[in-house]
């Protein structure tokens, strides 16, 4: 995962793909990507049934199938790594999925990963590593929230469970960009925001355009939207809404208090940030920024 | 038709969560009625006194737990059901103290409704 994070930013860097076409490799490698549930049914570790019970599980929790597998006494720590181990094996890589989709020829491509290694100065360990790391190895590699101080350490928390909540209630594969530090936030797209209050003040939203808007509220409403009206509205904030309620009960696990103010859906909006980050992220159907400050809008 | 598993209430500003719940309620025989925030509930309950509520916290105006105190103020066997994104602790004790007879978490799935539904038919 992290892989395909660094070498799709490298490619985007180096114009050697354009972002419409990393977004197709990556939705075509998500596509072809052998699920654990079907692996662990072809390999008559759990049944259909224990698979379906688990998914079920996975709409009230924030928790990875294997989590939940071991959790309802289906696998066994050692099951569940082999299971792994077959999936990294089958796993298709972004590389096959670039060839497939035929953005770049074998040589292209080799030549294009050749020079990823080099320029990056991997190890064959780290590139290993790297295949095998997860949403907050990926948040701490590639932002730098450093200018914030002690909170910065939340907003990696939070960016990490908004990647995760990506794939679990829009069914995607998230790819995040290097964050800018802003203080005048504008934008003429729909921005759809809430405030996070109590312990710790953060402002919290998300701006894209029209047709990513569409998109992100058809998936996360599971609704056949065809414009932009209550609904569509509604479906967004309350992703937001529902993405921001996890990190506050996180937080409340850890004996940091806060407390949700309802959501603002807007467009054409202009805000003052105090020590803000915009955070842009490439989703399998577009791209929304991610907004991070501290203190209220 | 006759409701086979009696009235309820959903209280959300959320015409999308109104919804999804509507289809789920009506789907097993309740009679469902609306109200967009936690005045508007109170106003709703009183009118057509409803089985069991679902109700939303953090929403415009007067929020959820207000709206629970006031529902039990009226009517001190009031089914309340909390269901909302922000399950903390602090926001759980809150409505237990206030009369809430459980708190689900959002997001929820099809059985946690169903199956409250047929504990309080019971």
């Amino acid at each position: 995962m992290l892989l395909n994070q660094y070498f799709g930013q490298y490619l985007l860097n180096q114009g050697i793909l354009k972002p419409e076409q990393l977004r197709e490799a990556l939705m075509y490698e998500h596509s072809v990507r052998v699920k654990l549930g079907v692996l662990a049914i072809n390999t008559g570790l759990m049944n259909a049934a224990q698979v379906e019970a688990v998914h079920e599980m996975q709409k009230s929790k924030d928790k990875k199938f294997g989590e939940l597998a071991i959790e309802m006494g289906y696998l066994t720590l050692a099951q569940l790594q082999e299971l792994l181990e077959i999936q990294r094996n089958r796993q298709m890589s972004l590389s096959q999925a670039i060839v497939d989709l035929g953005y770049l020829d074998l040589a292209s491509l080799e030549k294009a990963l050749a020079d990823y290694k080099q320029e990056s100065q991997l190890t064959n360990e780290q590139w290993q590593l790297l295949q095998d790391a997860d949403y907050e190895q990926a948040t701490h590699q590639f932002l730098n929230f450093a200018s914030v101080g002690g909170i910065g350490e939340i907003y990696y928390d939070y960016v990490a469970l908004f990647l995760r909540s990506v794939v679990r209630f829009l069914n995607d594969h998230p790819l995040v960009q290097q964050n800018q530090l802003t203080c005048d936030y504008e934008t003429s797209k729909w921005f759809v925001t809430q405030n996070i209050v109590g312990d710790v003040g953060l402002v919290t939203g998300i701006a894209m355009d029209n047709q990513v808007f569409l998109e992100l509220a058809r998936r996360y409403s599971q609704e056949e939207l065809t414009e932009i009206d209550e609904m569509a509205e509604c479906s967004v904030a309350e992703f937001l809404n529902v993405v921001n309620g996890i990190f506050c009960v996180n937080a409340s696990d850890q004996g940091v208090k806060l407390e949700l103010q309802p959501q603002i859906v807007q467009k054409d909006y202009t805000m003052k940030l105090n020590k803000g980050y915009c955070i842009p992220i490439e989703l399998g159907f577009g791209r929304v920024e991610l907004v991070l400050a501290e203190g209220d809008c | 038709m006759e409701t086979q598993q009696g009235k309820v209430l959903i209280c959300d500003d959320s015409l999308l969560v109104r919804k999804k719940l509507r289809d789920i309620l009506t789907g097993i025989g309740c009679e469902v009625f609306e109200a967009q925030n936690g005045t508007e509930a109170v106003e709703v309950y009183q009118k057509s006194r409803p089985d069991l509520v679902f109700m939303d916290i953090v929403m415009p105006g007067t929020d959820g737990l207000e709206a629970l105190k006031k529902l039990r103020a009226f009517d001190a066997e009031a089914k309340v059901i909390m269901l909302s994104s922000l399950g903390t602790s602090d926001k759980l004790i809150q409505a237990l103290k206030y009369g809430a007879e459980d708190f689900i978490q959002k997001p929820y799935t099809v059985e946690q409704i169903t199956q409250i539904v047929a504990k309080i038919a019971k």
